[in-house]
């Protein structure tokens, strides 16, 4: 009650950084991504950035800005997104369900969780191929495209 | 190669059904459910109709060929993402809490619609949850929020 009278505003409805700290991060598709390892505050506003996410043992965390953060629940942390180096070691088909190869690099717009290509290890030659963003028709399980292998290898054949 | 059709499709619009047995089934999320091993005819209507699919080394799947959006010598690629590989996944409240696994998928009769699932959790037990409480279905279940899941209980469970 102390407190309610210091800051002046109710904070009955406020949770506090330990209730954040520790908790399960799941993506749009109900995929745990990790826990929320720190919380970041912007010092001037003083309010809430992102969070900090470790993703396990040996692996690099991963920073979450606010606004894709859809929710806070008592058990767990849910995103509006799913975050876009999941797309790494994906494979890639296309339109008639050929399998093109891997997703090994995400190029995403700046900072941003929008993908703006990927780049597939395709073929036993291993070689690198682009595919824009416009071409990727569904990201599920893996990546699905909207036109065939033929079109990506022109495509790329022109480009390099 | 000589033609002989009466109103149906030409050779050249058909392609060999040896060429889709083996080839890589799909789902809409771009899951790989198995590899087509039948082609399936109707005798009646003399119509393709479906593939089955061998999915790891016992199961076998039968899928209607209204739920094919591509098939091709390269893959067939689904419309819809089978419900009956829900099972297993876990099934998480509105309140991130994990409530149990998939046990089983209650489909309206053979199709791939679900009717309700029945989960299955250590403390919780067996229950049902209809698909009116499911918000979405991809790697895991999430619920929505007027969902109450059974209460926590060793007595529930030994009963």
């Amino acid at each position: 009650m102390r407190l309610k009278k210091a800051f002046g505003e109710e904070l009955g409805n406020t949770i506090t950084s330990d209730d954040i700290v520790g908790k399960d991060v799941i993506d749009i598709d109900g995929e745990f991504i990790g826990v929320v390892e720190m919380l970041h505050i912007d010092p001037s506003a003083v309010e809430v950035i992102g969070i900090t996410i470790d993703k396990g043992f040996l692996r690099k965390g991963l920073i979450i800005g606010k606004d894709y953060i859809e929710r806070v629940a008592p058990h767990a942390i849910f995103l509006k997104i799913r975050p876009s180096y999941k797309l790494k070691g994906m494979n890639v088909f296309d339109s008639e369900g050929e399998n093109i190869g891997i997703v090994t690099k995400v190029n995403l717009h700046g900072k941003k969780n929008e993908v703006e290509s990927i780049i597939v290890r395709s073929g036993i030659f291993k070689r690198d191929v682009v595919i824009p963003v416009k071409f990727i028709r569904n990201i599920g399980y893996n990546v699905l495209l909207s036109v065939k292998k033929d079109d990506i290898m022109k495509l790329n054949k022109y480009a390099s | 190669m000589e033609e002989v059709f009466d109103k149906t499709t030409s050779f050249d619009e058909t392609i060999n059904i040896r060429k889709i047995i083996g080839v890589r089934v799909i789902s809409e999320n771009g899951h790989t459910i198995g590899r087509v091993t039948q082609a399936r005819i109707n005798p009646n209507t003399k119509s393709f109709e479906g593939v089955v699919v061998r999915k790891g080394l016992f199961r076998k799947i039968y899928i209607g060929k209204n739920y094919f959006e591509t098939l091709s010598p390269e893959g067939v690629i689904l419309v819809i993402e089978p419900s009956i590989l829900l099972k297993g996944e876990k099934v998480i409240a509105y309140d991130g809490e994990v409530i149990g696994k998939v046990k089983s998928i209650d489909r309206v009769g053979k199709t791939n619609t679900i009717k309700s699932i029945t989960v299955h959790s250590f403390l919780r037990g067996s229950f049902s949850i209809s698909v009116d409480y499911i918000k979405s279905i991809a790697k895991n279940i999430l619920l929505k929020e007027n969902y109450n899941a059974p209460k926590k209980s060793l007595w529930r469970r030994a009963r």
